[in-house]
């Protein structure tokens, strides 16, 4: 009788405490301090770095442009190349951005309006090049298209199908840029009001036109919001551009040899206008998204009526479905099939020192142990980050989603979305400048750097999909929650903890998934430790592909792990 | 004890949309008070106000002769019922039903013993291990009030409470609730866009328009001698005649329309005067009238002719449209079983019952923008 009321007595005081430290924490002057400690590491960490660049760039523009335009042995060399790799990208992405509508769009058509047999699983699959690491996605297609053992064994060639280059970086870059246009408008178009489309069909509009006319213009925004996003990936990408882009360099593929050549002004350069170029696209975007209409209202009635039937809609449902198949699915994993070919010897010659075996297992070079600690390190950070990313990132959602001076919310909404478009080597490069020699001197690469690079390039994968989560919370259980007393803190701990639960796992696993497969940031703020999509790369320049694709598939089973984790988090939350 | 003062209370969204305008008024302990008006009157506005969730720009509210300018909401000890109820899914109804004295830092055991008395008071003790999900909503309605109960709040605001119930369940809870609060002796402030509710539950009304006080009192007050222009109109179904004072005794009033003289109460409007006479659809009679009879005006029936323009059923009354002789068409709902059947171009007299006459001095930028919501 005494334990037990000793027992409550202790529950009493414990949550009195805790009560009472709570409505501290709720007072107005406690809360101000916390959301300016949210603003700041957000301006620290994420905008920070990329100031600070623009700062040095001004500063030591004299230096710079030395080293640009007046080099005294190679005169504007470096201008030329810069200019060359910038216009190169530009061309890529643009290309890229075409085909991942072609594809992407009738996609996401088919996986919101029809119903069949493993619909899940295709979805999933159209999900999957987002979460495998681009360096391995890159090595995959690089087997396939660029060597003879993909494609060209189909018929019997001893070369590849296409050489390194710009139409393998085109491949490769459809490959894991499609999914973010069908993902995109995929949930806009399973959202929409069937009403609408079933009304025009009795006005006598034939099932094109009404896709086109009605449809379409409503999923606009979030096309917009998914071709920008595909288009900046594409420009900024570095892992798999690293493998198959041979001497065809990319921008950020620059940025990073010339930072391995410790180039800091001509890189600070070109990573600076990298990021002026996302930033311009990215308000722009944000200013004429809405504005810009889909001119098109002339019908042609004829044409549409025969685009409208049943053997033209399944001719184009098929033609999708075997341009993903062929272009996306296959080549991307393929490389688990290389794996199998080259286990234990080379499938041409029968040299068992060129098979997977050998080369992870038994040669003298211990790759093994270089793999594994590659995992660990990969694994360590991608934690560390996911935890790190989640305390900063949450206050910073809970602030924009509540914010009420609209204009302010905007401003925020845009700045925390700078680093989705920027290239991550060029932000990477940012933040070894501004933590580095170069500037506060307080770290130098290593993983203590890749982890604040990590933090800053996830943060805002996470913001994002927590404000939407904070968006859906009914703004009724907050004031019931204040009503019967309880002060900001606790209403946050008590209520909106509960609703935020899955958003929450999401969010981090979205984060660890983007963490885990990085490459371009990685490599500019590594040292000498290495994560996995890094020694990928590794391997594939020391020619050990059948090591790269232990490596790659590692990598692949790992994301995918994830993806359905994530799928099966986020799919609970709808139902709820 | 809780007595509730407006004094003078102004709320400004933004820079310029007034939702409330210099809003005073008492609401005594114990007091059951609905608050009615068209969409957009400032009504969730004033309850908002109460709960303080929002702040008055201008003026200020007494509860019990302390100022509640500096007083926050989760200071303010006020139970709110939530037109969607706001019940917590993830806790159960027990959780929910404790969440207030729990997070009031009350210890376990008087926790349990409010609980169990709040449920018990609800009829919903078997319920209380199970979760939201799997309860109606007459029953989420009951957890909220016990969640009130709970809480020792001694007002209780309710915003629409019964907005989605369904209409049979409405009126059984609409008993129950104002039993429920008499019981507890708590003072209420209910609202709601149903008339009948507040007619039928509140102990006073107060009826709102354009974020100003248009009148409060009683349901019967309200409904037999409302005492404006507006009031006649919202509450209920009124028309309203437009005439001239002619003559003023002790209790009526002679009041010229069109051609005709109607005898109405006084209510202290000079000679001269234009008024505007209110009549409740519900109190006109009529009666049928031959041809020769048309022209010859009865004064002991103190009535108006017209002719019969449409006849409609509604169910337990008929509408009977009828066009007065200065073109003026009123409606007149009579029983359904009335058993003199009007038609179309009927002659009929409509007479008028001088005690359940209003009248209103007429107001100066004419009835319709008095009227205008």
């Amino acid at each position: 009788m005494t334990v037990e009321k000793r027992k409550l007595d202790i529950e009493l005081k414990l949550r009195r405490t805790l009560l009472a430290a709570e409505s501290w924490l709720s007072k107005k002057t406690v809360l101000s301090i916390g959301k300016i400690l949210t603003v700041t590491i957000f301006i620290l960490i994420v905008l920070g770095p990329i100031l600070y660049l623009l700062l040095q760039i001004i500063v030591n523009w004299k230096e710079i442009q030395t080293a640009v335009f007046n080099d005294p042995i190679l005169g504007n060399e470096t201008f030329t190349i810069m200019l060359k790799s910038i216009g190169l990208s530009l061309k890529i992405a643009a290309i890229v951005t075409v085909f991942d509508i072609i594809v992407g769009v009738p996609i996401a058509w088919i996986l919101a309006r029809y119903n069949f047999k493993g619909k899940n699983i295709l979805d999933t699959l159209v999900d999957m090049p987002m979460a495998v690491p681009t360096s391995a996605l890159g090595f995959s297609i690089y087997l396939f298209w660029g060597t003879n053992n993909g494609i060209s064994r189909l018929y019997n060639s001893q070369v590849g199908f296409t050489s390194q280059g710009t139409m393998l970086i085109i491949l490769a870059h459809v490959a894991f840029t499609f999914p973010y246009v069908t993902r995109s408008i995929k949930g806009i178009i399973m959202d929409l009001d069937l009403k609408l489309e079933k009304a025009s069909r009795t006005l006598g509009a034939p099932p094109f036109t009404i896709a086109r006319m009605i449809s379409l213009p409503m999923v606009k925004e979030g096309l917009i919001a998914g071709t920008i996003l595909a288009f900046t990936r594409s420009l900024g990408e570095t892992g798999a551009t690293l493998i198959v882009s041979g001497v065809y360099q990319t921008a950020p593929v620059v940025i990073v040899s010339w930072m391995k050549g410790l180039k800091i002004p001509t890189t600070a350069f070109l990573a600076f206008i990298l990021i002026i170029i996302s930033l311009l696209l990215l308000t722009s975007v944000r200013i004429f998204a809405r504005k810009v209409g889909l001119p098109w209202n002339t019908v042609f009635p004829r044409f549409e009526r025969k685009l409208s039937s049943k053997k033209v809609a399944r001719t184009r449902n098929g033609v999708s479905l075997l341009l993903f198949f062929v272009f996306v699915f296959i080549p991307a994993l393929f490389v688990i099939l290389f794996l199998f070919q080259w286990w234990n010897k080379s499938p041409f010659s029968g040299d068992p020192q060129a098979g997977m075996i050998y080369q992870v297992f038994q040669a003298p070079d211990r790759k093994l142990a270089d793999i594994t600690q590659a995992l660990v390190t990969s694994l360590e950070i991608a934690l560390i980050v996911t935890i790190i990313t989640i305390i900063i990132a949450t206050p910073m959602a809970l602030l924009i989603s509540k914010m009420k001076n609209k204009k302010l919310k905007g401003f925020l909404d845009t700045l925390v979305d700078i680093p989705l478009v920027i290239p991550s080597s060029a932000l990477g490069f940012s933040i070894f400048f501004l933590w580095g020699t170069n500037g506060m001197h307080i770290l130098s690469p290593g993983f203590m750097m890749m982890i604040i690079a990590h933090v800053s390039f996830t943060y805002a994968y996470c913001v994002r999909p927590l404000i939407g989560s904070f968006d859906a919370i009914p703004t009724m259980y907050d004031e019931a929650s204040s009503v019967f007393g309880a002060s900001k803190i606790t209403t946050f701990r008590t209520v909106t903890m509960p609703f935020l639960r899955n958003g929450l796992i999401a969010a981090a696993i979205m984060t660890f998934t983007r963490s885990m497969s990085e490459t371009g940031a990685t490599i500019i703020c590594m040292g000498t430790e290495r994560t996995i999509p890094v020694l990928l790369v590794d391997f594939f320049e020391a020619s050990t592909f059948p090591a790269a694709a232990f490596a790659a598939t590692i990598l692949i089973v790992i994301s995918f792990i994830l993806l359905i984790v994530l799928r099966s988090v986020t799919r609970r939350t709808k139902n709820e | 004890m809780s007595e509730i003062h407006f004094k003078h209370v102004t709320k400004i969204f933004g820079r310029k949309v007034e939702a409330v305008k210099d809003l005073s008024f008492i609401i005594e302990d114990g007091e059951y008070i609905s608050l009615i008006g068209p969409s957009g009157c400032g009504k969730t506005t004033t309850l908002r106000l109460l709960a303080g969730t929002i702040m008055p720009t201008k003026g200020r509210i007494f509860f019990d002769n302390t100022a509640m300018e500096n007083i926050s909401i989760q200071d303010r000890n006020i139970g709110f019922v939530f037109q969607h109820f706001a019940i917590f899914p993830h806790m159960s109804i027990w959780e929910n039903v404790a969440y207030g004295p729990s997070v009031r830092g009350r210890s376990k055991i008087d926790i349990e013993n409010l609980v169990e008395k709040a449920l018990k008071s609800l009829q919903l003790s078997d319920k209380a291990e199970l979760y939201p999900i799997s309860l109606s909503a007459p029953e989420w309605q009951k957890t909220a009030l016990a969640r009130v109960l709970a809480s020792e709040a001694r007002i209780l605001l309710l915003d629409e409470p019964l907005g989605a119930l369904d209409q049979k369940i409405r009126e059984e809870f609409q008993v129950f609730l104002r039993n429920l609060v008499k019981k507890e002796r708590l003072t209420a402030i209910h609202v709601t866009h149903d008339q009948a509710e507040a007619l039928t539950i509140s102990d006073r009304v107060v009826v709102m328009n354009k974020g100003q006080l248009v009148q409060i009192g009683s349901p019967t007050d309200l409904l037999f001698t409302p005492n404006n222009i507006f009031a006649s109109f919202f509450v209920g179904e009124s028309d309203f005649l437009v005439g001239v004072v002619v003559d003023d005794r002790e209790k009526y009033s002679e009041v010229k329309v069109g051609n005709n003289i109607i005898k109405v109460k006084n209510m202290g409007i000079e000679r001269g005067k234009r008024v505007v006479v209110a009549i409740r659809r519900e109190f006109f009679q009529i009666e049928k009238v031959s041809v020769e009879d048309k022209t010859r005006q009865d004064s002991k029936l103190n009535s108006l002719p017209g002719v019969v323009i449409q006849d409609q059923f509604l169910g337990l009354l008929k509408r009977i449209k009828i066009k007065l002789e200065n073109q003026q068409i009123i409606e007149a709902k009579i029983h359904a079983k009335n058993p003199i059947h009007f038609k179309e171009h009927d002659n009929v007299r409509v007479i008028i019952d001088p005690d359940s006459a209003r009248s209103f001095n007429y107001p100066k930028e004419g009835i319709v923008s008095a009227l205008e919501m």
